[in-house]
């Protein structure tokens, strides 16, 4: 039973960094229709500016910052110096964000070469809570708090602000929103940026799940993160964190119970849904 | 002496007659390296003009395409290794046949969708086959030597005590090739291919004219995963060895890269693109094999940012010039 | 004989009821036109036709096929074609190709995979009828981007024709139209659509009065009468849709 319990925790923990990115993925997609696919490697550059900062001095805090601002700023040059120049082309677009997953994936190489960065637990978070006989890192709690808390706040900012009102209006309807006279582009940037950096700190709060990350990662983590948008539903923070959640468990138990299967199971899952319910189990219709 | 009508048509055609040309003649005026590098350039040619025809010609954003090539390629791998079977007849169709009943059931599960969805399960699926190649557990994994792939994938057994050689093979990819380009073409020029085309541009119109879409994109991509696969299979003989990486995502995006550098819904831009990126691959590997993603990553950009049509309309356009060759 | 009857068709749209209880049906060489203001239904009820959107209730037949829940090409196959209220044609493809794929729609050659389609001559003698009937033959290079809007209505039309259907349904098909072209719409009508069945919908309502033998009235979703074009002229219910009531 404890053994249960500790799999269910760890599956929300590593849920709630598929929520980091996703969240991000999700509303790109929803609100501007590109299916943004440089996001994966953008985390993980995010990671690796992180890591680098945490050698150079030790502050996790600051590491978090640096890796959410390198990413945000990362996703801001994609977005405004390529993807504005491709206004409603959505295929190219999306050909455009996978030439980068190459530049990035490449350049992340280039600076920090192949080994893989281990990850790293501040000392405030380190050491583990006893649960029911078995022992659970208090990091891993503090990932899932840390991920609750920004769940809320982007929640909020959805449902209770203005700007979240535009956002979603904006995803049923651009042309309408701009027909009543409110400026999308500074919206799509701002929603651009904020995705990027939720991800880029989401990585170095979360790589400890990962044990470690190379510059190959960014695909393997982009495909759970579609996975996550698309089961969830896009558009919304519920539907991200509903898929990012199920998921997370999901493929938590797999490689538990079913290792052979593992990496298949969530591919078999997204087939699924995509076949039934194309518009996610939350999600908008796209 | 000759006709107007067959000056048009000589014009039309001289290029390729040309390439064909040289390409006939390869082998004999370059060394085997150049040779091994048109052999391949040949075989990603045939797998990106079998994409074109998914998406130029039917506008179906096939994202996982390279899935059918790794089936293909490694059930001929994994028969002639772990099952013995070294008969070219025999390997040979069981991995194009491989293909194609994964097309089958993809098509399936991939054309319920529309558009953006259509694209996601192609990447989910052809995700779906890399992670079958790169399992290192079970039964599964001892097949596929996981990430390591499988290698030592001798030249095709074909019998008649005859053994292949570089240029051998070469002549044997480049007959293969004029075979099945040729059938993509009648393809497209065919009643099919042109509907295929206006299914492409507009579903309702096809529909109202009587046309059962479902059933061509099904048919279409059938016939993307049969010539993938005959690519795929050539591929693990020119190789010798198969691995993961030549079945996802990456793959696949390699054939986008190729497809829009030649141009799509040209069919010979398959051509074109697999040659200028594999020779390119082919030259900046002698200098900085590194930085090959990077410099594709940036070529790939650029092709996008600046040039939509690719490169063969362009080419063309240029050649109607010349040629003044005024009609369609 | 009766090509096509309707019974009891009803359609909504999430709360909003667009088609209720209609109910008619159509003769053969019948030529019947579909009136009614903006939003009565009128095209939503092409479309159930057509299969593109299925019926809450009620049913369709089709020379005497129960066509209710049949997809949309097997509906041209049977012999029904249709014209779109707004341009829906091959973009980029040469107008005789668009041609070409109507004619070949109820073919069985637009399987073939093989042969080219330029040896199909019988197909392109016919599409050149088709262009001639409309004075676009010397333009069947060109894409149909480069044709004019009512050159396109035009097209449209043509594509219709093209599969010899017997049951013809033109959506709004003079809208764009200048006046001469609506002359020479009522001109082909007349001569070339002479033995098959004609449902159209028009606002443009000499267009109705000098091609339909029948007029069905809509309004909000329902048939309020059905007539013969001069009983329609003075019916008061229909002078009350389209002019109001009088103070």
């Amino acid at each position: 039973m404890e053994t249960v319990v500790i799999n269910l925790l760890n599956g929300i923990a590593y849920g709630m960094v598929l929520f980091l990115i996703a969240a991000g993925l999700s509303v790109i997609l929803g609100l501007m229709g590109i299916v943004h696919l440089a996001h994966g490697a953008i985390f993980i550059a995010g990671g690796f500016a992180g890591l680098t900062i945490v050698k150079w001095t030790g502050s996790f805090l600051l590491a978090v910052l640096v890796g959410a601002v390198t990413s945000g700023l990362v996703g801001l040059i994609i977005e405004r110096g390529f993807l504005r120049l491709l206004h409603k082309q959505e295929l190219e677009q999306v050909l455009v964000t996978f030439g980068f997953v190459y530049i990035i994936g490449n350049l992340i190489l280039w600076i920090w070469g192949a080994w893989p960065r281990a990850a790293f637990v501040p000392s405030y978070f380190a050491g583990s809570i006893a649960i029911m006989g078995s022992y659970f890192p208090i990091h891993r709690f503090a990932v899932i708090a840390i991920g609750a808390a920004i769940c809320l706040g982007l929640w909020w900012l959805q449902e209770k602000t203005r700007i979240g009102a535009i956002i979603r209006a904006g995803m049923d309807n651009a042309e309408m929103v701009s027909g009543l006279g409110i400026n999308l582009t500074p919206i799509n940037i701002g929603a651009f940026f904020l995705g990027s950096f939720i991800a880029g700190g989401g990585c170095v709060i979360g790589v400890q799940l990962f044990g470690s990350i190379t510059h190959n990662d960014g695909v393997n983590i982009l495909l759970t993160a579609i996975a996550v948008c698309i089961i969830g539903g896009v558009g919304s923070v519920q539907g991200a964190l509903v898929g990012a959640l199920l998921i997370g468990i999901i493929d938590n138990f797999g490689r538990v119970y079913f290792p052979v299967m593992a990496p298949w199971t969530m591919y078999l899952l997204l087939i699924l849904v995509l076949m039934v319910r194309p518009s996610g189990l939350l999600g908008r219709k796209l | 002496m000759f006709s107007r009508k067959y000056k048009r048509h000589m014009y039309r055609f001289a290029p390729v007659i040309i390439v064909g040309l040289l390409l006939t003649t390869l082998p004999t005026f370059t060394d085997l390296a150049i040779v091994g590098l048109f052999t391949k350039i040949l075989i990603f040619a045939l797998l990106v003009m079998s994409l074109d025809l998914l998406v130029g010609y039917t506008g179906l954003m096939a994202f996982g395409h390279a899935a059918f090539f790794g089936i293909a390629a490694y059930t001929t791998a994994i028969l002639i290794k772990h099952y013995g079977i070294l008969s070219f007849w025999l390997s040979a169709p069981a991995g194009v046949l491989m293909a194609v009943l994964a097309a089958c059931v993809f098509g399936v599960i991939a054309l319920r969708a529309s558009a953006i969805y259509f694209l996601l399960i192609t990447i989910a699926l052809g995700q779906l086959v890399f992670e079958l190649a790169n399992t290192s557990l079970g039964k599964l994994g001892a097949l596929t030597g996981g990430s390591d792939g499988l290698g030592g994938i001798p030249y095709p057994e074909i019998g008649f005590s005859f053994s292949f050689s570089p240029n051998s093979f070469y002549y044997f990819t480049w007959g293969t090739f004029i075979i099945c380009a040729l059938l993509l073409y009648w393809i497209t020029k065919s009643p099919f291919g042109y509907s295929l085309q206006g299914i492409r541009e507009s579903e309702v119109r096809a529909r109202a004219l009587g046309y059962n879409t479902w059933l061509y994109r099904y048919i279409a991509f059938i016939i993307g995963g049969l010539f993938s696969g005959i690519a795929g299979v050539l591929y693990v003989h020119y190789n010798g060895f198969i691995s993961p990486e030549g079945v996802g995502m990456e793959a696949s995006g390699l054939l986008w890269l190729m497809l829009i550098i030649g141009g799509s819904g040209t069919l010979w831009g398959g051509f074109i693109g697999s040659g200028v990126i594999l020779s390119l691959q082919y030259f900046i590997s002698g200098f900085t094999p590194q930085r090959w993603p990077l410099i594709l990553g940036v070529c790939f950009v650029g092709v996008i940012m600046s040039y939509r049509g690719g490169i063969m309309p362009e080419l063309n356009i240029l050649w109607k010039r010349i040629s003044h060759d005024g009609s369609p | 004989m009766e090509v096509l009857r309707v019974e009891h068709l009803s359609q909504s749209f999430g709360g909003l009821s667009v088609l209720e209880d209609i109910s008619f049906s159509i003769e053969a060489s019948e030529k019947v036109a579909l009136i009614g203001p903006n939003g009565a239904g009128k095209t939503t009820l092409f479309n159930v036709l057509t299969g593109f959107i299925p019926p809450k209730a009620g049913r369709i037949y089709l020379l005497g096929h129960d066509v209710t829940h049949m997809s949309s090409h097997r509906r041209i196959s049977l012999g029904l074609s249709r014209s779109f209220q707004i341009n829906t044609l091959f973009s980029h493809l040469s107008l005789l190709t668009n041609v070409l794929l109507a004619i070949q729609g109820v073919q069985t050659t637009r399987y073939q995979l093989i042969r080219p389609i330029t040896a199909y001559k019988g197909n392109f003698d016919k599409a050149q009828e088709l262009l001639e009937l409309v004075g676009l033959w010397g333009e069947r290079d060109s894409p149909i981007t480069a044709l004019s809007h009512g050159q396109q209505r035009q097209v449209e039309i043509i594509l219709a024709l093209a599969s010899k259907p017997r049951v013809i349904l033109l959506d709004e098909p003079s809208a764009g139209l200048t006046s001469a072209e609506s002359g020479n719409l009522v001109h082909m009508v007349r001569n070339f659509m002479g033995d098959s069945t004609v449902f159209f919908c028009a606002h443009d309502l000499d267009l109705v009065f000098s091609l339909a033998e029948r007029v069905v009235v809509l309004y909000y979703g329902q048939i309020v009468t059905q007539g013969t074009p001069e009983e329609i002229q003075i019916d008061p219910k229909v002078r009350e849709i389209y002019l109001g009531t009088e103070r």
